[in-house]
């Protein structure tokens, strides 16, 4: 067993233990440890991508993913403050047990298909002369592979569109989570009254319910 | 590259930087002034639909990323007449009940409108699944909009949406790595080998599964009815038939360019999920009280007609399919409005709330019909010829069966929807008086109403132009 495999099933085996033992009813019971486990989990994928030489994505899993996720995961914890008390132990209903056959058997299905898979493929080959296999799309094939250079030429010549377009989706994250997270205004006058038709209604709550900016009249 | 290689995505750069203008006016404009956000958004939006027809569109973007051509033109021309129309039906409503977040609401539309404009023209999955995610994301915040109304449903409902649009993505995503692991490539054209293995049909399913969410395909509709029920109705217009549009585009696009050697695997999960969509939508919509629960599962029974269109599968069913979405927009809008101004006088959202409207404001009742039969597929409104249309196509394709489900279940639905007419036209009511309907409503109610009639009875011009459109898709 070469070097590389070893380190594949050491890596593969531990995030697979991490995500498992963030579900485990024991350690679920606090969310940091399930956090913590998260942490590992995402470690571990950093090492496989390391593997594959995605050498920046490794590295940008670990100070994005464990870093400056994990930070906003830790402050919801902080937020919600959650007393060990008031988390409900995990209850087996019958959808759950449903779901968990159900899940059992796509995931029967997956490996099947995965071995069957894997007969037929061949080994791709990340040195330079293999260029051809994927030349239409990573132009300039595998030759420097997963570095900085290579992953910022394609972001901006092949994938400029997307990219740009994934600036636009986190302004579109930002101004939605402003809107729903900032106060109503309820300080500031209404600007507009409420319209004469709702009046003759004055005694129906639900008719004033749907003023949400500006309180109820 | 230079600007003008981007050309062909103008109709989603005009959108984009659209959203922004707004963004900007409203950081500026007097809160009193801020009810012009929307009649400035109708206007681009207007402006946009007309540039469809005076720009250049078609071309390649990036050596093959990005197709412009009919197809994407015809489809982005549909989203923005749903969006327009959305904006009409909602502006004194989003004025009266959020007077301070106009621009945000606005700017939110614009963007998830961005997103589907651009999503049919994708030939590469990264840009492909940005864009899906551009439509998806805007539409959960505006579903939650109505953030705090006492008693009311909406963190449910948008939670709901949330949470299923995640898990959807999820399974999207996971489909469509495995894809690209396996084919070192992300182009439609090389995502599937001309001998696909077993994994390659694991990934059509899951990338099948995760869609079909999007669309509300049964058994995949949970969220449907809640998200429907507990959202603003202006934004449940919107939400009810552009993402479907782009959800058929998405489909078209992986399915039939990057799948076409697949289709062993997909067809048959795909005539499963057909007839579970029909029966489970129009049995389940017949007990409903609440219209816009009824217009879920309504919804959800017309996407089981639309897949049929794409079950018939060549070029004649994708563009009957093309020329359903295209009066499901007109017929569906124009419903969700009408439920929006009767509950907007404060009749309430069940069909009880609809009694007596004949007598209250006729023209109303009289758009009301014209959309029910649409929605039913009765001579000679729009939806009939869609539906025969479909019919057609599923016929030719050698899915016999089908018609026959399809046209039980249609009668199925005449049921239902005659309830809601019935409510309007027999029923009495205590309250009298017309119906209120602010200008702007009735303007996005009687171009349905044009839409509806019009298209029933000249259906050749659309119909025309959806057969050119699928040229662009092979």
């Amino acid at each position: 067993m070469s070097m590389e495999l070893i380190l594949f099933y050491v890596l593969g085996g531990g995030a697979l233990a991490f995500a498992a033992a963030m579900l485990l009813p024991n350690v679920g019971r606090n969310p940091i440890h399930s956090a913590l486990s998260l942490v590992g989990t995402l470690f571990c994928l950093a090492g496989l991508y390391a593997l594959l030489s995605a050498h920046l994505l490794s590295a940008l899993q670990i100070i994005v993913y464990a870093g400056a996720v994990m930070v906003l995961f830790t402050f919801v914890i902080m937020l919600l403050n959650l007393q060990p008390d008031e988390i409900q132990p995990v209850r087996l209903t019958t959808l759950k047990v449903a779901a968990g056959i159900i899940g059992l058997f796509v995931f029967g299905k997956l490996i099947t298909a995965i071995t069957l898979a894997a007969g037929g493929a061949q080994s791709v080959d990340l040195t330079p002369h293999s260029a051809a296999i994927g030349g239409a799309t990573w132009e300039g094939g595998f030759n420097g592979y997963g570095t900085i250079r290579e992953v910022g030429r394609m972001l901006y010549t092949t994938f400029l569109v997307p990219f740009e377009l994934v600036s636009v989706l986190l302004l579109v994250a930002a101004v939605g989570a402003v809107v729903l997270a900032k106060r109503s205004l309820h300080y500031i006058d209404a600007p507009t009254p409420p319209p004469a038709k709702l009046n003759r209604l004055a005694n129906k709550p639900e008719a004033a319910a749907t003023h949400d900016d500006h309180g109820h009249h | 590259m230079s600007l003008a290689d981007l050309q062909p995505l103008m109709l989603g750069l005009i959108l984009a930087c659209a959203a922004l203008l707004v963004l900007l006016v409203d950081l500026v404009i007097k809160p009193s002034g801020k009810p012009i956000l929307g009649w400035l958004t109708a206007a681009i939006l207007a402006g946009t639909l007309v540039a469809s027809w005076l720009l250049p569109l078609e071309g390649e973007v990036q050596a093959g990323v990005w197709q412009g051509n009919l197809w994407s033109t015809f489809l982005a021309r549909v989203m923005i007449s749903a969006g327009l129309l959305a904006v009409l039906g909602g502006l004194d409503y989003v004025a009266r009940v959020w007077p301070y977040r106009q621009g945000e609401f606005y700017t939110l539309l614009l963007f998830s409108l961005t997103g589907m404009v651009l999503l049919p023209g994708c030939r590469e999955l990264a840009a492909f699944v940005v864009c899906f995610e551009l439509m998806g994301i805007p539409i959960y915040v505006l579903a939650a909009y109505s953030k705090n109304d006492n008693g009311k449903k909406p963190p449910e409902a948008a939670l709901k949406l949330l949470l299923i649009g995640a898990a959807s993505t999820a399974l999207t995503f996971f489909g469509a790595a495995l894809l690209v692991g396996m084919a070192g490539s992300s182009r439609f054209a090389e995502l599937v080998p001309y001998e696909p293995g077993p994994l390659h049909a694991v990934a059509a399913l899951l990338l099948l599964a995760g869609m079909a969410f999007k669309i509300g395909v049964a058994p995949f509709h949970m969220w449907v009815p809640d998200t429907y029920e507990g959202s603003p109705t202006p934004v449940v217009a919107f939400l009810s038939v552009a993402p479907k549009v782009a959800g058929f585009a998405a489909l078209s696009s992986i399915f039939l360019i990057a799948m076409p050697t697949l289709a062993h695997a997909w067809r048959p999960m795909l005539w499963l999920l057909v007839v579970v969509t029909m029966v489970v939508g129009n049995l389940v919509a017949i007990p409903q009280t609440n219209l816009k629960r009824l217009m879920a599962f309504s919804g959800v029974a017309q996407v089981g007609y639309i897949l049929l269109g794409f079950l018939g599968g060549a070029e004649f069913g994708a563009a009957m399919m093309l020329f359903y979405l295209a009066t499901y927009v007109f017929a569906n809008i124009g419903m969700f409005l009408i439920v929006h101004a009767v509950a907007e006088a404060g009749e309430g959202e069940d069909i009880v709330s609809l009694n007596g409207l004949a007598r209250r404001s006729p023209w109303l009742a009289l758009a009301l019909l014209m959309f029910l039969l649409s929605l039913a597929g009765i001579p000679f409104v729009a939806g009939f010829w869609a539906k025969f249309y479909v019919f057609t196509a599923a016929w030719r394709a050698g899915h016999g069966e089908m018609v026959l489900l399809g046209a039980l279940f249609a009668t199925v639905a005449l049921f239902y929807y005659l309830g809601v007419a019935r409510a309007a036209f027999v029923n009495k009511s205590a309250i009298e008086g017309p119906v209120p309907v602010k200008r702007p409503l009735a303007l996005a109610i009687v171009v349905c109403l044009l839409g509806t009639v019009g298209l029933g009875a000249w259906p050749n011009p659309l119909v025309e132009a959806a057969l050119a459109a699928v040229q662009g898709l092979y």
